[in-house]
């Protein structure tokens, strides 16, 4: 771009190999289906051949049919059959503390949460560091919390500058040995009058003249409201694997990792407008959880930390006493909650401040997170995914007659340019959305859900509400580091297969 | 020995991967991919989590609503530097064009400070602006001028006699601070008065002349009078510093320039306002304000000097208050000093950045915030000496933060480099002193655009604009023109 806002895009759907429009398992159903009905067709004649088509179309459009969020016939058929499972046998709700059946007796996670520890170590600089545990999976996460600046009245080489230095960074990720997945969540909570009045109320001097108390009792009642607060919670989850199948490592060396690369993983997160970074403490990171299983809480909390004292919860402590997944929504200890997650990306070039009115506070939301999921590829594979495929677009371009149709000229012309960036030193990666918002058991969600549709389509993206998988939704959503892809029990031959 | 059986510790329960599959058990009903794009880091980038900023923090006194957000925005240097450690030290710089409402601006912070227990102390008032607020809040008003309250420039009794109350190593340190400010101050106005500076050694002429009073005087600060009387008297000591050895001929003509510099200094429109002794001694514990509107029509020199006077006064006072409350003698009190006019003081005569520097220090700068106000960058520039100049910036440059009200075009290069400021701060600090418009239909000027709006800048991170609102209690109070309305 030689002048003006640069521009960001280029980014596409992992593409799998389809033939005829269908995907390879869609071809081997309609050969299969193709054999087998001619033979019953001799055999058994037209009833065959129609006993064939009853058997086999279902399973060519259960696999090729996709619905407008971009999820194949088979995938909706699976999360509602989950769905049903789950009702019947109960676990779709969550109850923890005294009365539960199973645990310890403390309110300990819920649903993918639950198999977790908090663990701290130290890095060189003293600083204690919060790692959280995903014992059955072998995943370890750190958090670091950023305070970010913002856009306004910052001038454009400023934030050009930034937007290139958060690209470094997640380059760079791709170098970390061991990385599994990586997550930003902004968490964005206006503020209701509350702060204010905790802010000013308190310092009021009693022995003051009249007119001073005065002015700043009318204050508290007139102004408007104080400050939103947003914070950027910045998740790094690495594997006890160093490769797959490799033996697992022991917890003290990978703590040990984790707390050498933290102090490189804070000065390369400076610069990226990120603000002032740092990394969260066991106690913090407590703080965090709780209050977005607890929003009510949350305000009790503050405000005795305002008056001074320290509250420090176990990581028992840190869920919900009862919650329960519904098909459209997730409740938590008195609050209700709603994930959606992105189904389209932003199209064609955009700007870097694509995101802002969906990241941006909004008073009539009471707690919205917004969690980009990004999964780095580890360098060597990048470079030979990134070339397959490039393969594959030319031999799209080149294997087609006549005259080739422009979507396949700019899909070729796209992977060039992404095989040429990655060439010139960036990372690949795979990225996803994720936006839970928390509201009162009894507000109405239907505004909450109009406000997110306009927002989404300010930042051009279209948001899908996770039917059937509000729970783990909402823990993905969380600055927990669950990282969803190695939940997915398909092995990873029969995926590139679909 | 018998080794005891201890039994084995209880296995730790861990969950399968999805959470307890029973019954309340709360198990993930399943977990699908989201959705997901690839591409380089270089163009995922452009999501940028981070387009989205925090707030202000609600740390100090409540001003007004950001200008974006709408949020409100609590500031002030105090608040800002002990409990939210926001700034290197609790002092600000206020910039502005006149009529914009810095005055408006500041008394906000005053009043709201002496809500939250902080006095504030307005070392000099030349409109007046602050005289209404002080009083209504209790505070001491000392009106200086010909006739009226006065103040000696060589003031420093309360100093000594905190020194020989509280006695020790601090009772000397308090000793020679004092010494030393009078001697400042002396030299101020005696190279106000001759236009140059003083040789060095009338400099230890006037050292001297100072020493051998507080021996023979003790708690009881000269005037100018009596310091001129003492070196009229050729005792020894003095003699001993002009190097005259004992002929009364010789230091005759040695210090004839300084007697005369001292004898202009005690007549006529010099004489009036800085030969008498303090009618009226501050208060250390109620605000206090210093009226010098009274000198509005007299020399820019006159002005100059009594202001530096008033301020000299204030952070002596300060300073004592603070040894004092340390001893455990007095109750500890915070204060928040407003140096109003930088202008008027710069403009008075040669040397009076280095004045300002040396009369203007505390020993502890912890709960007391200082602001100083001036217009625009140009008045440190009105300066005929560069090192002088760079002297000025470095006032701008050493405050905690800087808040900037409507300026120039023609500023934002010299601003820019004491305080970074971007291109759209820039813009919008000029876009704020636009004239106001004409209403034909009412026949009156509107009021400007830019009037209450102001820039908070901390460093390098990027500014607040904020829009200053008036409480009603304030509004009756605020009419700084009120000579006009009536």
């Amino acid at each position: 771009m030689s002048s003006g806002i640069p521009g960001y895009g280029n980014w596409r759907k992992p593409r799998t190999n389809a033939v005829w429009g269908l995907p390879l398992l869609g071809v081997a159903a309609v050969l299969c289906g193709g054999v087998t009905g001619m033979a019953l067709m001799i055999a058994a004649g037209l009833a065959g051949l129609l006993a064939t088509l009853a058997i086999f179309l279902p399973l060519i459009g259960l696999v090729s049919i996709k619905t407008k969020s971009g999820y194949a016939l088979y995938e909706h058929l699976g999360v509602q059959m989950a769905w049903w499972k789950a009702k019947l046998k109960g676990t779709n709700t969550f109850v923890s503390g005294a009365a539960s059946k199973h645990g310890t007796g403390t309110a300990s996670l819920p649903g993918l949460a639950a198999p977790t520890n908090l663990l701290a170590t130290q890095d060189s600089l003293g600083n204690t560091i919060a790692v959280i545990e995903h014992a059955r999976m072998g995943l370890y996460t750190m958090i670091f919390e950023a305070h970010p600046d913002g856009l306004s009245l910052v001038d454009q080489d400023t934030i050009d500058t930034w937007v290139a230095r958060w690209g470094n960074f997640l380059a760079d990720l791709g170098h970390e040995t061991g990385l599994e997945g990586a997550a930003v969540t902004v968490e964005t909570s206006p503020d209701t009058g509350e702060g204010l009045r905790r802010a000013i109320l308190p310092r009021i001097d009693q022995t003051a003249p009249a007119l001073a108390q005065n002015m700043l009792r009318e204050v508290v009642d007139t102004y408007p409201a104080g400050s939103a607060s947003t914070i950027a919670y910045i998740t790094l989850t690495w594997n006890a694997q160093l490769r797959p199948g490799a033996k697992r490592r022991p917890r003290d060396m990978v703590l040990r990792d984790i707390a050498s690369r933290c102090p490189g993983l804070l000065a390369s997160l400076q610069g990226t407008g990120a603000g002032n970074v740092s990394v969260l403490t066991p106690t913090r990171l407590t703080h965090v959880i709780r209050s977005a299983y607890d929003p009510a809480w949350a305000t009790i909390a503050a405000e005795s930390i305002d008056q001074g004292y320290d509250i420090t919860l176990t990581w028992n402590d840190v869920g919900p006493i009862s919650a329960k997944a519904t098909w459209d929504t997730y409740i938590h200890d008195g609050a209700r909650s709603v994930t959606w997650e992105m189904v389209e990306a932003p199209t064609g070039v955009v700007r870097a401040d694509i995101l802002t009115n969906l990241l941006a506070p909004h008073p009539e939301l009471q707690r919205k997170r917004v969690t980009l999921l990004y999964r780095p590829f580890e360098a060597g594979r990048a470079a030979r995914k990134v070339d397959a495929d490039q393969r594959m677009a030319n031999m799209e371009v080149t294997s087609a007659h006549g005259v080739v149709s422009a979507r396949k000229l700019k899909n070729l012309a796209d992977a060039q340019k992404t095989a040429l960036d990655e060439a010139a030193g960036a990372g690949l990666e795979d990225f996803a959305l994720l936006v839970t918002v928390t509201a009162g058991w009894d507000n109405d969600y239907r505004e909450i859900t109009g406000i997110i549709e306009s927002l989404s389509a300010t930042s051009r993206c279209r948001l899908r509400r996770c039917w059937g998988q509000q729970d783990s939704a909402f823990a993905l959503a969380l600055p927990l580091g669950i990282v969803p892809s190695k939940y997915d029990m398909t092995p990873q031959a029969m995926k590139e297969l679909l | 020995m018998r080794t005891r059986k201890t039994t084995p510790p209880p296995r730790n329960y861990l969950p399968p991967a999805m959470g307890w599959p029973t019954k309340g058990g709360g198990a993930a009903t399943i977990v699908t991919d989201p959705p997901h794009w690839r591409a380089t880091s270089n163009q995922v980038c452009g999501l940028w989590p981070f387009a989205s900023g925090t707030g202000a923090p609600m740390s100090g006194v409540p001003l007004g609503r950001h200008l974006i957000t709408a949020a409100t925005v609590c500031c002030d240097p105090i608040s800002w530097f002990t409990q939210a450690n926001l700034i290197s030290n609790p002092s600000m710089f206020v910039l502005g064009k006149p009529g914009l409402g810095k005055s408006t601006l500041v008394r906000r912070m005053c009043l709201g400070a002496r809500g939250m227990g902080v006095l504030p102390l307005v070392l000099g008032d030349t409109k007046p602006d602050y005289v209404d607020l002080i009083e209504a809040i209790g505070g001491q008003v000392i009106s200086i001028g010909a006739g009226r309250d006065l103040l000696n420039p060589l003031d420093i009794s309360d100093t000594l006699q905190a020194a020989n109350e509280i006695g020790g190593v601090v009772a000397t340190t308090l000793r020679t601070q004092g010494r030393s400010r009078q001697l400042h101050m002396l030299l101020a106005l005696a190279g106000l008065v001759r236009r140059t500076h003083l040789t060095d050694r009338e400099e230890a002429i006037l050292d001297r002349a100072l020493d051998l009073w507080e021996t023979t005087n003790g708690v009881t600060s000269p005037t100018i009078g009596d310091i001129l009387t003492l070196i009229n008297a050729h005792l020894d000591p003095i003699d001993a510093a002009a190097l005259s050895n004992g002929s009364k001929t010789r230091y005759d003509t040695i210090t004839e320039p300084l007697r005369a510099t001292l004898t202009s200094l005690t007549l006529g429109r010099w004489g009036e306002l800085f030969c008498s002794h303090t009618t009226t001694p501050m208060r250390l514990d109620a605000p206090v304000v210093f009226d010098v509107s009274d000198l509005d029509r007299a020399a820019q020199d006159v002005q100059g000097a009594a202001l530096l006077a008033c301020w000299s006064y204030g952070f002596s006072q300060v300073n004592t208050a603070q040894s004092l409350s340390d001893a455990g003698l007095t109750p500890p009190r915070h204060y928040f000093i407003v140096m109003d006019e930088l202008w008027r003081i710069l403009r008075a005569g040669v040397g009076m950045v280095d004045r300002i520097d040396e009369l203007t220090r505390l020993n502890r700068t912890r709960g007391v915030g200082q602001a100083m106000i001036t217009h625009t960058m140009a008045d440190l520039r009105a300066l005929p000496d560069p090192a002088e100049i760079a002297k000025a910036r470095g006032f701008v440059e050493r405050s905690g933060m800087v808040i900037c009200g409507g300026l120039p075009y023609a500023e934002m290069e010299d601003l820019t480099g004491c305080v970074p400021l971007s291109k759209q701060e820039q813009n919008l600090l000029v876009s704020w002193q636009d004239p106001p418009a004409w209403d034909s239909r009412t026949g009156i000027e509107t009021a400007p655009p830019g009037r209450g709006k102001f820039l908070i800048k901390v460093g390098g991170r990027p500014g607040l604009p904020i829009q200053v609102e008036l409480t009603h209690a304030e509004t009756a109070l605020n009419d700084t023109n009120k000579r006009w309305n009536k």
